[in-house]
């Protein structure tokens, strides 16, 4: 199964290139328009430059070569920049953020998905699960400046920055929250089915205390669906969020996705375009190498009949 | 998402009058101004930047021949120690400082010569080439009809400079002091290669009070004072840090937090009734102006009475007063006066029974009979807020139906370009101190497609052509004066654009720092701003 997937990321993300080329040249307006207007010769000039005057095919054909050496190309809007350089300096600020933010997810989750899985009928079940609707119904845009206002301000947290571990706090926090709920969902009913399972039954009956059963071997079955749930979520984490990122000034990767649009921008956006469809594909076969790894039952119908 | 983070504007009861918004002492290094940088720089060249967010920067790191000084932008000598004019002010020579660059190198004539061949190099593909076009033979070299040798610059020793023009042109000095005549190291771009080869930020040598020290991308600019130079404030900051914080909301909330200094961009509205009467802020008149283009070649827009009706039923000093609090002066022409403008008698009021009947003339009573007009903006919340209170005016006071349409700013120019529009919002900012860079800078057709076109509306008269080109020959100042207002006046009765008002730039300086004196055509150089010890108990 991840042999196949392996192979067909390669022509995955070359169909993903060649369609975002397209798609991004066929909105209107110029990366050179600025509010006033170059001279037709300078314009032409830089369009020439960049290549952009040569027909889209042979742009095409000479994107994807400079790819397949290692070369994104130049940005057009930075032009002291080359689109690797942007990429590749605001990578590792969105990676910290993201490992930030899902240590925090994995802190709110836990709680939540036991009090919903071992008392879903009780008070303190319930208002697990309505502290998980809300979380799932809030967006990061809407939580940054809500905890903006409660948690930053003069004697109080920085409210944008980048630096100290002081500045990764409300970006995290806020990721951390929103991607909380659903965790603590998926994992709740993980843990819910494999309580009622034959084997915790069995554990059970063999006379395993409920704490053994609760923290040994229940999780096992509750990871699975979690890997699943996981996978593309890192993937947003680690492509960056354009609002959290922009709204607290962190250095990372998310505002590009919008900005390299809105400046036409069109060698940063086929970066950015690739970047994320490779961590897309990458995080979710890691989500699939993660739960063959917690359920081996899907290894063995995985290999198949012909199988040993 | 612009609607809740201003919840963070308005979190706390209005600033009162002389408090301060931001902390009172310095929370970091006394030796480090902290500036706040809306947006990235695209490029440190002076040749090639053409926005605010890059010659905000380029004109502390790069001096220019002359700068301008106070409300009135006298030009004084800045690389320039004197100059002189002959031949009835066509050439213009200038001796230039015993200065060097910040690797130590002097500064020469040469590397005056050579910054100007560079910025009109074709291959440099600068957007501020054609501002250099009053230098002879600059306009042919840029379009490639000209030979390099023959444009109207030249060495006539190692500190002296000579500039030969087209014509006399007392707006030359002003000029001068543009990012795209700011002079750059010939010795460094002779290195790296191509004319518009530029080194990376760390290798940039320079010739103001700064120089870079470390950019990191998107996160921080620093600049650190150069020793011994000629500037005379020797007291400035030691190091000027520029912080990357692109959401408007967010510079607000770090300014209060007292992590930045100095903050210049606009305040956003929800901001504005908390920090109206901080005395951290403080409020500049820029020579910029704002206006709504319209389409004369697009019925019924190509009725001039239909154009003026629009124009006569717009009340400014209410639109200003209701929506810019204060951001903005009601303007009845497109040059502001303080470059010539001259309002009519009761500027910026409205004048409806007359804009009704001329309406009726044209065969439009009470708007009946005329289809939606459709007014298009780029995003922004202030634009929109203006359209929308234009489209109810128009309405009230005219029936005449306004359809808004917001546009993504690059899909927005596209349609200007391609005049694919009936009305739309634009502003033009001065690049000089003169009403020249307002009306020939936006409506001159010059030589064939060497111009840009920023003439939206492609309204052309013979007559107002004429007028500029006598404003062009004339030096007299009274006389020059005099044409521009003619002109002006011939364009503003045939209304391709209606005018709305003038910017007014709003500067948050925290109460310890001093000197703090924006002009109308930019913030205060960072060498002038002094960092004080405040007074005890302030």
């Amino acid at each position: 199964m991840v042999v196949r997937r392996l192979l067909w990321t390669l022509p995955t993300l070359l169909g993903v290139v060649a369609v975002s080329f397209f798609v991004v040249r066929l909105a209107p307006g110029s990366p050179f328009a600025a509010e006033r207007s170059l001279p037709a010769a300078t314009r032409a000039a830089l369009e020439h430059r960049y290549g952009l005057d040569r027909p889209l095919l042979v742009q095409l054909g000479s994107y994807l070569a400079g790819v397949a050496r290692g070369d994104l190309g130049p940005s057009i809007r930075y032009p002291e920049h080359t689109v690797a350089s942007l990429i590749g300096d605001a990578w590792p600020h969105t990676a910290t953020l993201a490992a930030a933010a899902l240590a925090w997810a994995v802190v709110l989750a836990t709680p939540l998905a036991l009090a919903m899985a071992l008392w879903p009928r009780a008070l303190l079940g319930r208002a697990a699960s309505a502290l998980c609707a809300w979380s799932l119904g809030t967006p990061s845009f809407v939580l940054a400046p809500v905890l903006s206002l409660a948690l930053a301000g003069p004697g109080k947290l920085p409210p944008a920055g980048w630096g100290e571990p002081v500045h990764l706090v409300l970006p995290s926090l806020t990721l951390g929250t929103v991607l909380a709920g659903g965790f603590a969902r998926v994992a709740a009913r993980g843990l819910s089915q494999a309580l009622q399972s034959d084997y915790v039954r069995l554990a059970r009956a063999k006379g395993v205390p409920p704490r053994i059963i609760l923290l040994r071997h229940a999780p096992w079955a509750a990871l699975g669906p979690l890997f699943a749930y996981a996978g593309p979520s890192l993937a947003g984490l680690l492509t960056g969020s354009v609002a959290v990122e922009q709204i607290f000034g962190v250095p990372g990767l998310g505002p590009y996705f919008v900005d390299a649009a809105q400046n036409r921008d069109y060698f940063l956006i086929m970066g950015i375009v690739l970047v994320d469809a490779s961590l897309l594909i990458g995080a979710n076969l890691l989500a699939d190498v993660g739960l063959l790894w917690s359920d081996p039952r899907l290894s063995s119908r995985a290999s198949g009949p012909g199988g040993p | 998402m612009v609607a809740l983070c201003s919840l963070l504007g308005c979190r706390a009861a209005a600033v009162p009058p002389g408090a301060s918004f931001g902390p009172e002492r310095p929370q970091h290094p006394p030796d480090t101004l902290v500036v706040g940088l809306p947006a990235e720089p695209s490029t440190l060249d002076p040749a090639r930047c053409n926005e605010s967010a890059c010659s905000g920067i380029v004109q502390n790191l790069f001096a220019g021949l002359v700068r301008l000084e106070g409300a009135e932008l006298t030009p004084v000598g800045d690389l320039a120690e004197r100059w002189h004019e002959t031949e009835g002010g066509r050439v213009l020579g200038f001796r230039l400082r015993d200065t060097r660059w910040s690797d130590g190198r002097p500064l020469s004539a040469n590397d005056v010569v050579h910054s100007v061949h560079r910025t009109l190099a074709p291959e440099t593909a600068a957007a501020n080439a054609p501002l250099l076009d009053v230098i002879d033979g600059a306009c042919a070299f840029r379009t490639g009809t000209g030979a390099r040798e023959a444009v109207g610059v030249r060495a006539l020793g190692p500190r002296e400079v000579e500039f030969r023009l087209r014509q006399p042109a007392p707006w030359f000095l002003q000029l001068l002091a543009h990012s795209a005549f700011r002079p750059v190291p010939a010795h460094v771009a002779a290195q790296a290669g191509a004319p518009a080869d530029w080194p990376a930020p760390g290798d940039l040598v320079t010739s103001g009070p700064f120089r870079v020290a470390r950019w990191r991308f998107r996160r921080d600019v620093d600049l650190v004072r150069q020793p011994g130079h000629f500037w005379p404030a020797a007291s400035g900051p030691a190091r000027v840090r520029l912080a990357f914080v692109p959401q408007a909301d967010s510079a607000m909330a770090l300014y209060e937090y007292g992590a930045l200094d100095l903050l210049g961009t606009q305040v956003p509205a929800a901001w504005l009734p908390r920090v109206a009467r901080a005395r951290d802020l403080s409020l500049t008149p820029q020579l910029t102006s704002h206006y709504f283009w319209l389409n004369h070649q697009r019925p019924p827009l190509d009725d001039v009475r239909v154009r003026q009706a629009l124009g006569l039923a717009l009340d400014r000093q209410r639109l200003v007063a209701r929506l810019l609090r204060g951001r903005g002066r009601p303007a009845s022409t497109f040059v502001p006066p303080s470059v010539g403008g001259q309002p009519a008698a009761a500027a910026g009021r409205a004048d409806v029974p007359r804009a009704r009947a001329l309406l009726a003339e044209a065969g439009f009573p009470g708007g009946r009979g005329m289809r939606p007009l459709v007014l298009s903006f780029n995003a922004d919340e202030s634009h929109r807020q203006l359209a929308e209170a234009v489209q109810a005016m128009w309405q009230a006071t005219l029936g005449v139906r306004v359809r808004l349409e917001q546009k993504e700013w690059r899909v927005f120019l596209h349609e200007m370009a391609g005049r694919q529009f009936d009305i739309a919002r634009m502003g033009w900012m001065a690049d000089y101190a003169d009403a020249r860079s307002f009306l020939r800078d936006v409506f001159a057709s010059g030589e064939a497609g060497t111009e840009a076109d920023n003439n939206y509306s492609g309204w052309h008269d013979a007559r107002f052509d004429e007028l500029l080109a006598r404003a062009e020959r004339q030096d007299e100042p009274a006389a020059r004066a005099r044409l521009f207002g003619q002109a002006e006046a011939l364009m503003l009765a045939a209304a391709p654009l209606l005018p709305l008002y003038f910017g007014i730039g709003q500067t948050l300086s925290a109460p310890y720092v001093a000197g703090d004196a924006p002009t109308p055509l930019g913030p205060t150089p960072w060498h002038l701003l002094r960092l004080t010890a405040p007074a005890r108990g302030g």
